[in-house]
């Protein structure tokens, strides 16, 4: 465990945060079911998050973005505790969310409510749109006290008919079933559903991700008068950058289960620190006529597994600033090129019989052959000096068949800090948790095994 | 300037439903160039991905491309029907959807291709991927040696082949030439180590490695337009970037034409020259990107450019387009702009037809900037406005 539990990396000056998460974790475990054990099978963990801390201050927006995968949603609901944690703490206005026990657990859930994703699947069909908001005050048995001529139900429709209302609809429609109305509309009444019990923190997973732009441009601002009007403090979930940038104050952006960049939106919009957020930053198409053309450099490959996530930095096999050895002298994109095949080579994923055949042995025997072509296919400039003399030996390994030889020959010389150690986000307004920007002491940290757990 | 190889005239598409008749085309005309990416942009609902299947005639029931004319450019095809069948042909271009629907169908692959949005729902799951773009591959070649006859041996269902594939099984289903190709086009399309990807099944490969063998197979043609539709809507902006990428160089080194269609303002940007705007089944503003994005005149692509936020340059409040995407069922239309009921310039005009104008003058060539509203000749005068809540009043009349 190298992220550390002690400072707060977005503390704002003087303001006490709504919520506080410290080193959150939610492993998912896999061939984990009674037969699995008694099969001695081996359970595996899919890494969805993997240790983040943030803090979210009252009445702010919070984004967290990331690709599909990212861990940005279970974050969300763990938040919650729709998912039980697997490890780490969150702080609800000094209440300990994960000890709570049921009643606890109620209370905090009167004050902290979800929108989902899809308005299609999340609103039930077969009730009425006045049964779908009056639902959380039954159970939560609100209100407690009615004026004596009005009974409780006729208090809650009121209610009800009043938030229709406020987001946007007419308190005539309370009657209607949800697949009376569009996509936007019903994004609507999951809003007010959220707002029925008047919670003081919202998480929004992907609020406006299916809908129109043109639609989304009308929730968005309906979002925005919302928090207005009711000092609401949220937590944006998103995979839109756009949307993001209007939308937040702070951003969180997450990579593979970690949080790898966090600051004010338009520090970390116009002054992107980590890799990964540029990338991403450059990646958006933007609906403007310069755009036209524009060619952009991306990332390649995909995402990897959560299965086994990469040492270190978690970006590290995609990141085109991985940082070489201090006395190794290679140019960047050459050594992105040998880091790429010591990833083929360490996660077992490179097969040599196509580099044989073009070079058209079949026997195996004609090394200078199979060395050539090998470099033609993995790397595009010549190599010179002590790397061109440690890469001809991991070849010459390879030529053997030995993959663990030429993994060993590489890692020797060309091992980077980013595999090693696993960067932290640091204090401060806008930390990157990258090893190209100032780091705590090595000391701090135990030094990572490339497989852990 | 080049050539046109596609020529759309006032195409219609129409869907026969219970609810009643849905008009999801409503008289498309654009013109796409050799070598160019042409736009298409639209909300949900908006026609733009039926556009895409009436050009290369996949509609299926209960729907049917009810009138308009598909030029296509291809002087083999205009030579062999000029006596036969005159209508069809005019110089070079037949109008493919007077041509037998053999010979329409052969078309597909050699000149007409087409990508999808979900590459995990388009492939078979149960054959490889590799195989699937073999099997593309042998159908274009038995459709090169005889036009008339597209249907792959591997199509054939039944007790007799299901006995024979028992006994023998898959080795048969492609000829390794058509494999050996495939690979080539997975290589082509830039997937890492594309002999051993073939023989991979489609879950074993990401969304955005799909998307590029889904590319692959649509390659197997050779075709000289390709329509994609909403290509990179089901992928991260970094993989879609990748993609965007792989096709501005495919198009470039084929030398194809792409018709781009998304509903990505963004995409449209960066990939395309021209561009038209669906809105209700119609185009309703076509030009250059500059005139469409710079100049728009119709409020709807006003509307849509007010309503997304940049990233560039946060705006402190979007301007959203008000209402939402309209019904297209026919006896709900109405007989005026489509658009008039959520437009904030509609005026006592719009309560008729619109007409498409030229933005710029009466009677320029197709060149120009399109656009169907009355603002397109005129300026917007406040005394004609339509008073507040004019639609809602009719629906109540109608309703009684």
């Amino acid at each position: 465990m190298t992220s550390d539990a002690e400072a707060a990396p977005d503390a704002a000056e003087g303001r006490e945060p709504v919520l506080s998460v410290r080193d959150l974790k939610k492993y998912y475990f896999e061939q984990d079911s009674f037969l699995d054990s008694l099969l001695r099978r081996e359970t595996q963990s899919v890494k969805a998050v993997d240790g983040i801390s943030f803090d979210i201050q009252k009445g702010e927006t919070l984004g967290l973005v990331g690709e599909s995968g990212c861990g940005k949603s279970t974050t969300g609901e763990t938040l919650l505790r729709l998912r039980e944690a697997t490890d780490g703490a969150i702080e609800f206005e000094g209440d300990d969310v994960l000890g709570m026990d049921r009643d606890e657990l109620k209370a905090f859930r009167r004050r902290a409510q979800i929108v989902f994703q899809d308005p299609f699947s999340s609103l039930d069909p077969r009730m009425t749109i006045g049964d779908i908001l009056v639902e959380p005050l039954k159970i939560h048995d609100l209100p407690a006290e009615v004026p004596s001529e009005q009974s409780k139900g006729e208090v809650r429709r009121e209610k009800a008919k009043d938030y229709l209302e406020r987001v946007g609809l007419s308190a005539g429609q309370i009657d209607r079933y949800p697949h009376e109305f569009s996509g936007g509309q019903r994004q609507r009444i999951g809003i007010a559903r959220a707002l029925m019990l008047e919670p003081e923190f919202i998480v929004l997973d992907e609020p406006v991700s299916a809908l129109d732009v043109s639609v989304q441009a009308q929730v968005l601002n309906l979002l925005d008068d919302l928090q207005d009007e009711f000092g609401l403090t949220y937590l944006f979930i998103a995979h839109d950058l756009s949307v993001v940038r209007h939308i937040c104050d702070r951003v969180a952006v997450m990579y593979l289960g970690n949080i790898v960049e966090l600051g004010p939106t338009d520090d970390l919009f116009d002054d992107p620190k980590h890799p990964y957020t540029q990338a991403l930053l450059d990646s958006v198409p933007r609906a403007a006529v310069e755009e036209q053309g524009r060619r952009v450099e991306p990332l390649p490959g995909d995402v990897p597994s959560p299965r086994n996530p990469p040492s270190g930095c978690r970006f590290r096999t995609r990141c085109p600033q991985v940082i070489p050895p201090k006395d190794v002298e290679i140019d960047q994109s050459t050594y992105r090129e040998v880091m790429d095949l010591r990833d083929r080579i360490e996660s077992n994923d490179l097969n040599l019989d196509t580099v044989w055949e073009r070079a058209d042995d079949e026997n195996r025997s004609d090394k200078p052959a199979f060395k050539r072509e090998f470099r033609a296919e993995f790397f595009a400039q010549g190599l010179s000096g002590e790397n061109e003399a440690t890469v001809e030996r991991a070849l010459d390994a390879l030529a053997e068949d030995d993959h663990d030889r030429a993994a060993e020959i590489l890692r020797e010389r060309f091992a980077s800090v980013c595999e090693q150690v696993r960067p932290v986000l640091q204090s401060g307004s806008h930390p990157a948790a990258c090893h190209l920007y100032e780091q705590p002491e090595r000391t701090e940290m135990a030094a990572e095994a490339p497989a852990d757990d | 300037m080049a050539d046109e190889i596609l020529k759309v005239r006032d195409l219609k598409t129409r869907f026969f439903t219970e609810e009643g008749q849905v008009n999801a085309v409503e008289g498309v005309s654009f013109d796409v160039r050799d070598g160019e990416i042409y736009g298409i942009v639209g909300e949900s609902g908006s026609g733009k991905s039926v556009t895409a299947l009436s050009l290369i005639d996949l509609v299926e029931s209960p729907g049917r491309v009810t009138s308009g004319e598909v030029w296509y450019r291809n002087t083999e095809l205009a030579e062999e029907f000029r006596d036969e069948n005159p209508e069809a042909v005019d110089g070079e271009f037949v109008d493919v959807r007077r041509l037998p629907k053999g010979v329409r169908r052969s078309l597909r692959g050699p000149s007409f291709s087409m990508i999808f949005q979900d590459p995990m729902s388009s492939f078979n799951p149960s054959l490889t991927v590799g195989e699937q773009i073999a099997e593309a591959v042998e159908v274009q070649r038995r459709a090169r040696a005889n036009p008339r006859r597209t249907r792959s041996r591997t199509q054939g269902y039944g007790l007799g082949k299901m006995l024979v594939d028992s006994l023998v099984p898959s080795k048969s289903y492609v000829q390794d030439a058509s494999m050996d190709r495939a690979v080539e086009l997975l290589e082509q399309v830039g997937i890492p180590d594309p002999v051993d990807r073939a023989d991979e099944y489609p879950h074993q490969f990401s969304g955005g490695m799909l998307q590029r063998a889904m590319i692959a197979q649509a390659l197997a043609g050779e075709p000289d337009v390709l329509v994609a539709d909403e290509p990179t809507t089901a992928l991260d902006v970094t993989i879609q970037a990748q993609i965007l990428n792989l096709l501005r160089d495919l198009q470039r080194d084929e030398g194809m034409s792409v018709v781009m269609i998304t509903h990505d303002l963004g995409v449209i940007a960066r990939m395309c020259d021209r561009v038209g705007v669906m809105y209700a089944g119609e185009i309703v503003e076509r030009g250059t990107l500059e005139d469409v994005f710079e100049n728009p005149v119709h409020p709807y692509t006003q509307g849509l450019l007010g309503s997304i936020p940049d990233l560039a340059d946060p705006a402190p409040r979007l301007q959203p387009i008000e209402g939402n995407v309209p019904s297209l069922i026919d006896s709900e239309m109405g007989d005026r702009c489509y658009f008039a009921d959520r437009c904030p310039k509609a005026m006592e005009d719009c309560l008729q037809r619109i007409p498409e104008f030229d933005a710029e003058k009466a009677g320029a060539s197709d060149d120009e900037h399109r656009v169907r509203c009355v603002l397109a000749e005129r300026q917007y005068d406040e005394s004609q406005a339509l008073h507040d809540g004019h639609f809602e009043e009719q629906e109540v009349a109608a309703d009684d």
